[in-house]
């Protein structure tokens, strides 16, 4: 059964270097465990659930805790990393959404593709000047004279050990993986959606070209694969960046990309039983994208399945070890 | 003394307060651990001698002072449950050594400073 400690070591763990994270936390339980144990002598009994999240919370945050395995020599330290990283975080975020969505905006105004790739230097310009600003601001309240050097940090007052998620919840990706998942599911519908307007992002243009060259052409019967396809790929990108925000959507977000995949299967489905996907009927095409479609299909299928896989485990987990509040 | 300024004098004697001890908690470490002691006998020790150091403290130290060559660690399972014991290494006791000397040294400047100038 998951204990708050495992959980608390859980959450520690996912913020340390691999190769010392294992060493580190089986320390941390070693101290934590002594304290429980001396509480436990004190009162001659068994800790409460609340008492053991008191000495646990005591202990520090989390993210505080492993803040402070890091460089001796820092620019931010341990108490204001977890903040710096949010906010340099939802500063990212909230900017560079604004800009794309404005390059979006001005690229299907001017039907000019390429206006939009404008936007996407800016952003990165951009990216550069908000790291440089949060982290001078950051650096500058570091040194600020503070009361005590002890637990004081803003995620310190305000977190619950027996909110933490048990182990295995923790989102098992790098935080960074969320985003590049959310910049090529929102390219990719750029792409498909033909953001430019004006045919500078031609994928039809040259999927066409490819197959006059073959003497073939699309049949209305793609519109199931090329709808799911869309939907698909503009939910897991809305769900990518909100897990990148919030990493505790990574629950929902492990659901999101098993529904996008069942999505998909179904508008291949929908596609294969249309009829022929090429004309004219008979054409050599057909059999080898049937083949391929069908090959689709089992890795879409594997990836819900594996999906599914994840989102029972994190109900066993939860349905036993989720504290009584 | 109003309010005001009296909160940041505070404020500045905490952070100095802060500062002076940092440097006599790494030899108060040293000095516990010419015995082996493990994370949590140590940092009881530590405080049953007017030095309390809180555990996000001690246990980076710690670490530090490993990786510096001064201490070596080793797990152990003692009343059931592994622990992390930890003890000086030669060089880490002529380091304290040196440190402690120093100590006296800087201690007995400082009380004559501190009783010219009282």
């Amino acid at each position: 059964m998951t204990t708050l400690l495992d959980r608390y070591l859980n959450a520690i763990r996912a913020s340390l270097p691999k190769a010392r994270a294992g060493d580190i936390t089986a320390e941390i339980a070693d101290e934590l465990q002594s304290q429980m144990d001396e509480r436990q002598g004190t009162l001659g009994r068994l800790l409460t659930s609340d008492e053991e999240a008191a000495i646990i919370k005591a202990y520090g945050h989390p993210a505080v805790v492993a803040a402070r395995y890091g460089s001796v020599q820092y620019l931010i330290g341990p108490e204001l990393l977890p903040l710096y990283w949010f906010a340099l975080r939802w500063t990212a975020v909230v900017v560079i959404a604004i800009e794309l969505i404005a390059g979006a905006a001005a690229s299907l105004a001017t039907r000019d593709g390429i206006v939009f790739f404008g936007a996407l230097g800016t952003a990165w310009r951009s990216l550069l000047w908000i790291f440089a600003i949060v982290t001078v601001v950051f650096a500058i309240a570091e040194r600020a004279p503070r009361r005590d050097d002890s637990r004081v940090g803003p995620f310190s007052l305000r977190w619950d050990p027996r909110r933490l998620p048990p182990p295995g919840i923790v989102s098992p990706q790098p935080r960074g993986s969320t985003l590049i998942e959310f910049i090529a599911n929102f390219m990719m519908l750029l792409v498909l959606l033909d953001a430019g307007g004006a045919q500078r992002i031609p994928l039809d243009r040259i999927i066409a070209a490819a197959l006059a060259a073959m003497h073939a052409s699309l049949t209305p019967a793609w519109h199931g694969a090329y709808i799911a396809t869309i939907a698909a790929t503009a939910v897991l990108a809305i769900s990518a960046i909100a897990t990148f925000v919030q990493p505790r959507l990574a629950t929902l977000h492990e659901g999101v990309r098993g529904l996008t995949s069942l999505v998909v299967i179904a508008g291949i489905g929908l596609t294969l039983t249309a009829g022929p996907l090429f004309a004219p009927a008979g054409n050599t095409l057909n059999t080898p994208v049937v083949a391929a479609l069908a090959i689709a299909i089992v890795i879409l299928a594997a990836q819900a399945l594996a999906s599914l896989r994840a989102l029972l485990r994190i109900a066993s987990h939860r349905s036993v070890t989720l504290p009584a509040r | 003394m109003p309010n005001g300024i009296a909160a940041v004098e505070s404020d500045l004697f905490e952070s100095l307060r802060m500062e002076l001890r940092r440097g006599c908690l790494t030899l108060a470490v040293l000095s516990e651990l010419r015995t082996e002691r493990y994370g949590y006998t140590l940092r009881k020790a530590l405080e049953a001698a007017g030095l309390a150091i809180d555990e996000g403290t001690l246990y980076p130290l710690l670490r530090r002072l490993e990786s510096q060559g001064l201490l070596c660690s080793e797990w152990r399972e003692e009343n059931k449950r592994r622990k992390r014991f930890y003890r000086l290494l030669p060089a880490g006791e002529r380091i304290f050594e040196h440190l402690s000397g120093e100590l006296r040294r800087i201690n007995a400047s400082l009380n004559r400073l501190i009783a010219e100038a009282s």
